[in-house]
């Protein structure tokens, strides 16, 4: 009824002031979050497809990922801490137009202080790990400031210098723990310094095994930047420097102050990284303790736009990435360095938000569509993702179980089950019939029509039904099968990684098909003759 | 000019070259026609020697594959698509790593000099040229480009005299020689000396063309200038008091490290406007850059009343009580993706009342009234923001300035360019100069705003602030300024009263003619 | 030779053996460096193009037995990922060291993954045929040559070699001129009719493929296995060599040179039973590349990098 009244969309739009829209899509709060996930959704698929390829399940690598991240949420926290000082590192720097690769040699040096302060210098208490904490902090902060006035003053890349000094960081932490401070006591294939002594140990929070004070710490040191970035007159030169070091010259700020000072703090909070941990987890140095926290921060960092609060998402983020990692390893069989590939990927995405613009230049029609109107077209488009998404997980369905289902199918006909194996095939034909619709779905939403939207709305639905009701079917048929020898629980157990994923994706399914329904039908928006 | 040239794209409108429509997708096709443009700021590549810049885009080569083979392929039939451009391509790279014939290039270069007495050194870096040769090193290009249609923007801006005579002796030679030649300038006797037809162009419409024979340089400077004007500043007559700004035999090098200001002396007073007159690049924003200490002043010096601020940081300068708005908003003037808040303080966020000692750790926002009593002092001074001042603050100039926006918290790349410059105005304003350097304070407003700005200079002035006002907008200057001080590359042409000169008489001033009536002020 | 008495010239041949195969890497994967950033595009992703090479040229010389294909292999994946580095940066438009670290942490992941994949674990892989050393006998004789060049991988070779061809792509090439122009000034270049793009993502794809080399050089043509992050920041000292030699294909030969030997320091000392002496400071001398670039970037010079490297060319706003 309301066809006619749009029926030029995209087209009319598009010429509709196109620069201000395309100014608005790389700036703005809720377009900085909607690419955050965006490209953590891009990166998880094409990480997906990797998978695949390399021969890996990538639906029970991610959902034993969720799994392992779910069932032990204060192992989230825990990794999440030094991700948060890193990650404000790498933010504070990039605020002032610096990039500090330099966090990892920060946070040994921080860390090996820490541990000499801890473990040499009795103190009392509550002041012991204060001082150990501030004075890593300084000594962090102090190797940062070396890379920060080769910058300033001499103009040598901090990209460069930051990494060199990362490895020269590495290796005099190393050498001092294995040699000059050496704990020679236990048989360990790390070299490690000494324990520190109880009174300088971070206490764990309430009952957890892991998190400890160090995640207040670094919750204080997001407010702590917060506050240092926005009402600070430093802080207000720093971002002034990096947003424009022309004009912030002209108002008579010392930019090359600023910029020594700026890699100095970032050091600082770095150092604080290495601190926490070895108060907080270690106990000591142990050589190799970080798994590459300075890089991580930078994944940090980006994915939260360099905001301190951003930086908070990220590092939970990753934290649950590197949480669940382990779990995906032992169950899933995918190396935990999988997660290194979905950084990167993730960064890729991140430092490309003219994606849709390019995409449209290329003529993309859905691209051009979101670049105009966004509100309107991201749940069409993002329906025409899930009919995608739909149509192949049906179909990957179908196809992964073909075997086991008609392996089931005929062992019960030979076994006189016609009833059993009907309903077998018949679950197979439905689930072959949903991939064949929801491939249907997608290439109708890529023609733009709206039945696209209706069969990807019957998939979202029905699939999870069938994901639910297989296995509901095979454990109700379980009896006569274990009495004839045949045990389903392998097939059980199957399902069961499918369930919860497709279930998500259903989920979101509906909803989005339902929006773009609604967009459709009642406010009339049509993609016209797209192909 | 640059969509001409294929540089920027048109939005609507056809352009015609020998009677056909044709259409710019990028200076090549532009090149392909037989269009050379000489661009104002040279595109020449310093580190580069003449040669190379010359023949870059069309190097000659030894063996010339893709043209060989494509007009073998033209004789032999007209197959097109996919796998023709694709061989096109595959034989235009194997060109691109083929050795580079710079023998011929040379040669060539040197029959154009010689042909066209352009003589050039084609080994020369241009880097080590002076600005005329480059200059000739650019007609060059076009002519070894074998370009018939010649653009050329502001050529004669950063020429010496003699350098501009040998140019148009160039220019006249390729004329008989049957070429187009479209000049783009602002300087009037470039036009007289040189032109057959001269269009006028203002703000980007065509006021008219007329023919060299039937006008004159007054003609002309009327209608550049424009008639009738916009709108007059009611103003009092000014009260000038001491000189607040001296400027004494000033010496300022450009970036090119080319003298750029060549011996400015001026006295401000308190209390007056200085108007600079002047068409852009002679020496405007060098001076404007020495006096506000972000240049170096090779020789000469500055003082406010009695302090020396030559060379002087410009926090320092600031701090003196020079207040600066800048030419370039965007560049220079405005943190665009600082809050409108945040922007109004940028400069003076480390002086009172902006900022303290005081570490409050309880936002009164977050923690109502009682607790933001509470303070811990810092022994650095001035590090911590005073918020609510600053939000008090910037309330205040907002409603002064009438600074039409939403939020204080919103950045000002949202606002209009006429609210972004009240931003800088209230900024530079509200820190109470003694002496303000608006550099172009109005340009790119609409008349709304431009009244505005135009208003509050007067105001200040009638506080007692000395005022110098650089624009190269005649209009602004002649109705703002007290006094009209005229620069012509880098010096001082004359000084006038407004009230006792007119629009010619400055126009000519302004391009360099000399006026028999010295009226010195 | 007696113990405790050094033989000089046995040594300096030895140590100028290192310097050659530690400098062998830095000077390819600065080459590919030099194309880049020559372009206009900072390419930090050097670090993570050499540890995809490295490892597909371990993967190809596994899988086929000839290493040949194994540098073939790393050739090609070393310019994918230059492609994608292109894409980011040139083609979208993104900040062009985000992008690299983001193609950094990538390769990191993805070599180890495959390590799992290919030969199931996770430090070193299964030993696979290096690229067999050209031998020349009459040398192996001579004093200093003789440990220097006697025996020496082929790609030792290429690369001097390379240092004249991509002198001569750079300065004598039409394709050259355009690169420096691209670097130099975008819409100079643009002006004459050249498409900025194309020139630079040609440059990041030809640099990916030089790190490439680079990479391989280290799995299968210095050693014969890969291992887990064996790259070891060498990307880095790489660019830092780029830096120093100013931005010149000679200028990163000596850079490269001077480096590699700093470098290739701990190796001698490890193989010289003389200098077993200095053994105990080992983790010292790992340190000494990375102070001396530091020192060299830091305090010796500044260099004077293209004009116009790192930031995209967006038309409208050059011209």
């Amino acid at each position: 009824m309301t066809k006619n009244k749009s029926n030029d969309l995209p087209h009319d739009l598009l010429k509709e002031d196109v620069q201000a829209s395309r100014d608005r899509l790389v700036s703005g709060f809720l377009q900085q979050l909607a690419w955050a996930i965006g490209s953590i959704l891009l990166a998880l698929v094409i990480a997906g497809l990797l998978m695949l390829a390399l021969g890996f399940d990538p639906f029970s690598a991610y959902f034993n990922l969720l799994r392992g991240a779910l069932s032990n949420p204060d192992q989230i926290l825990w990794r999440a801490t030094p991700l948060i000082f890193t990650g404000l590192a790498v933010a504070l720097a990039f605020k002032t137009g610096l990039f500090n690769i330099g966090a990892e040699g920060q946070l040994h040096i921080g860390a090996m202080v820490a541990a000499v302060i801890g473990a040499y210098i009795a103190l009392p208490i509550v002041i012991h790990p204060i001082v150990a904490i501030l004075v890593a902090a300084i000594a962090g902060g102090l190797w940062g400031l070396i890379a920060g006035l080769l910058k300033a003053y001499r103009g040598a890349h901090e990209v460069v210098t930051t990494i060199m000094l990362n490895y020269i960081a590495i290796i005099i932490t190393q050498w001092l723990a294995s040699g000059p401070l050496m704990d020679l006591t236990p048989v360990n294939p790390f070299p490690q310094t000494y324990p520190i002594l109880p009174t300088a140990a971070l206490p764990k929070l309430l009952t957890s095994n892991f998190v400890h004070m160090g995640f207040i710490l670094a919750l204080l040191t997001i407010l702590a930047v917060a506050y240092f970035l926005n009402k600070t007159v430093l802080g207000f030169e720093m971002r002034a420097v990096g947003f424009n070091p022309t004009a912030a010259e002209t108002a008579g700020i010392n930019s090359k102050r600023t910029l020594a000072l700026s890699l100095g703090i970032s050091g600082g909070i770095a150092g604080l990284a290495g601190a926490s941990e070895v108060l907080g987890t270690f106990g000591r140095f142990v050589a190799g303790f970080s798994p590459g926290y300075g890089f991580d921060g930078i994944t940090v960092a980006v994915l939260g736009n360099n905001s301190p609060w951003g930086v908070l998402f990220g590092a939970l983020f990753l934290g649950l990435l590197r949480a669940g990692s382990i779990s995906m390893q032992v169950t899933a069989q995918v190396p935990i360095e999988m997660i290194g590939v979905i950084q990167g990927l993730i960064i890729l995405f991140v430092a490309a938000p003219r994606l849709i613009i390019w995409l449209a230049d290329k003529g993309n029609i859905y691209a051009q569509w979101i670049e105009a109107d966004w509100k309107k077209a991201t749940p069409i488009f993002l329906t025409t993702v899930m009919g995608l998404i739909i149509g192949f997980a049906a179909f990957g369905i179908g196809t992964t179980q073909l075997l086991l289902l008609t392996s089931l199918a005929t062992q019960s006909l030979i076994l006189g089950l016609p009833l059993v194996a009907s309903l077998i095939a018949v679950d197979l034909i439905f689930i072959f019939i949903l991939g064949i619709i929801g491939l249907a779905a997608f290439i109708s939403l890529m023609r733009g029509n709206m039945w696209g939207t209706i069969l990807t709305l019957v998939v979202a639905i029905a699939l999870p039904i069938i994901v639910i009701a297989t296995p509901l079917m095979l454990s109700g048929l379980g009896p006569i099968f274990t009495s004839l020898g045949i045990s389903p629980t392998p097939f059980l157990i199957q399902w069961n990684n499918w369930r919860i994923p497709l279930g998500v994706v259903g989920i979101i399914g509906i909803a989005v098909s339902l929006a773009s329904f609604y967009l459709m039908r009642w406010k009339g928006v049509v993609v016209g003759g797209v192909i | 000019m640059n969509i001409l040239y294929g540089m920027l794209s048109m939005n609507t409108g056809r352009i015609k070259i020998r009677g056909e429509e044709v259409h710019f997708k990028s200076p090549a096709d532009a090149i392909r026609l037989g269009i050379g443009m000489v661009h104002q700021h040279f595109k020449l590549i310093p580190t580069l020697t003449v040669t190379e810049n010359v023949i870059l885009g069309t190097e000659p080569l030894y063996v010339t594959l893709s043209e060989r083979i494509e007009k073998r392929k033209e004789l032999e039939s007209s197959t097109k698509g996919f796998f023709r451009r694709a061989g096109q391509s595959v034989l235009g790279g194997i060109d691109r790593v083929q050795p580079m014939n710079f023998k011929s290039a040379e040669e060539e270069i040197r029959r154009i000099g010689e042909e066209n007495r352009l003589y050039i050194d084609p080994k020369a870096k241009i880097q080590d040229l002076s600005v005329g040769l480059r200059q000739r090193v650019e007609i060059i290009k076009l002519l070894y480009r074998k370009a018939d249609i010649l653009i050329l923007d502001e050529p004669t801006a950063v020429l010496t005299p003699q350098e501009v005579d040998e140019l148009f002796e160039t220019l006249q030679t390729f004329r008989e020689a049957g070429k187009t030649i479209i000049l783009i300038t602002h300087k009037l006797r470039e036009p007289m000396a040189l032109a057959d037809r001269i269009s006028v162009l203002r703000d980007g419409s065509l006021i008219g063309t007329v023919q060299k024979k039937e006008t004159s340089v007054e003609a002309l400077a009327e209608m550049m200038v424009g008639r009738p004007v916009v709108f007059r500043v009611a103003k009092t007559v000014a009260k000038p008091g001491n000189p607040i700004l001296s400027i004494r035999n000033l010496h300022v090098k450009d970036d090119r490290g080319l003298e750029a200001v060549k011996g400015i002396s001026l006295e401000v007073k308190e209390g007056e406007i200085l108007g600079i007159a002047g068409v852009e690049g002679n020496g405007q924003i060098e001076l404007v850059q020495a006096i506000t200490g972000l240049r170096k002043i090779e020789d000469g010096e500055v003082w406010v009343e009695e302090q020396n601020i030559t060379n002087k940081s410009p926090r320092y300068i600031q701090k003196t009580g020079v207040g600066f708005i800048p030419q370039d908003r965007h560049q220079r003037g405005l943190i665009l993706d600082f809050s409108i808040k945040e922007n109004l303080i940028l400069g003076g966020h480390y002086r009172d009342p902006f900022s303290s000692n005081r570490f409050q750790p309880f936002p009164p926002t977050l923690f109502g009234p009682r607790l933001a009593s509470v303070s811990i002092p810092s022994p650095i001074p001035h590090s911590f923001l005073n918020e609510p001042e600053i939000v008090q603050y910037s309330g205040e100039q907002v409603k002064e300035f009438d600074i039409r926006m939403t939020n204080l918290e919103e950045p000002a790349r949202t606002l209009s360019g006429g609210n972004q410059q009240k931003i800088v105005v209230a900024r530079i304003l509200g820190f109470n100069p003694k002496v303000l350097v608006a550099s172009h304070p109005t340009r790119g407003l609409d008349v709304g705003a431009t009244e505005y700005i135009h208003k509050v200079l007067v105001r200040m002035r009638d506080e007692g602030v000395g005022i110098l006002l650089v624009s190269a907008d005649l209009d602004e200057v002649q109705s703002v300024s007290d006094r009209i001080a005229v620069l012509f590359e880098g010096q001082i042409a004359a000084i006038r009263d407004p009230a006792k000169t007119n629009e010619q008489e400055l126009g000519l001033l302004m391009a360099g003619q000399q006026v028999n009536s010295e009226r010195e002020n | 030779m007696q113990a405790g008495q050094i033989d000089i010239l046995l040594l300096v041949g030895i140590i100028g053996y290192t310097t050659l195969i530690a400098a062998t890497p830095l000077i390819l994967a600065a080459l590919g460096g030099m194309f880049s950033e020559r372009s206009g595009v900072v390419n930090i992703a050097l670090e993570g193009m050499m540890l995809m090479g490295a490892l597909m040229g371990a993967v190809g010389s596994y899988f086929t037995g000839n290493p040949w294909i194994g540098i073939f292999y790393a050739i090609i994946v070393g310019g994918l990922m230059g492609l994608i580095h292109g894409l980011v940066s040139v083609k979208l438009k993104g900040n062009q060291i985000v992008s690299g670290t983001g193609i950094i942490i990538f390769a990191a992941g993805f070599t180890t993954v495959m390590l799992w994949v290919v030969w199931g674990q996770k430090g070193v892989s299964d030993p696979v045929i290096p690229i067999p050393e050209i031998v020349i006998p009459p040398l192996l004789g001579v004093p200093i040559l003789g440990p220097m060049f006697g025996s020496q991988s082929p790609l030792v070779y290429i690369m001097f070699a390379l240092i004249p061809i991509c002198w001569f792509v750079l300065y004598r090439t039409s394709f050259g001129l355009r690169l420096r122009a691209a670097g130099e000034d975008p819409s100079t270049l643009d002006s004459a009719g050249v498409n900025v793009e194309t020139v630079r993502m040609i440059a990041v794809i030809l640099s990916g493929c030089l790190a490439g080399l680079a990479g391989a050089y280290l799995s299968i043509g210095f050693g014969s296995s890969f291992s887990r992050n064996m790259v070891a920041g060498r990307g880095f000292i790489a660019l830092a060599a780029l830096i120093f030699g100013n931005w010149t294909p000679f200028g990163v030969l000596i850079a490269g040179l001077f480096f590699g030997f700093l470098d290739g320091l701990k190796i001698a000392i490890q193989v010289t039973p003389a200098l077993g002496f200095l053994y105990p400071f080992n983790l010292w001398l790992r340190m000494i590349p990375y102070l001396g670039v530091i020192i060299a970037l830091g305090i010796i010079r500044r260099s004077v990098p293209p004009k116009a490297i790192g930031v995209p060319y967006i038309k409208e706003r050059g011209v």
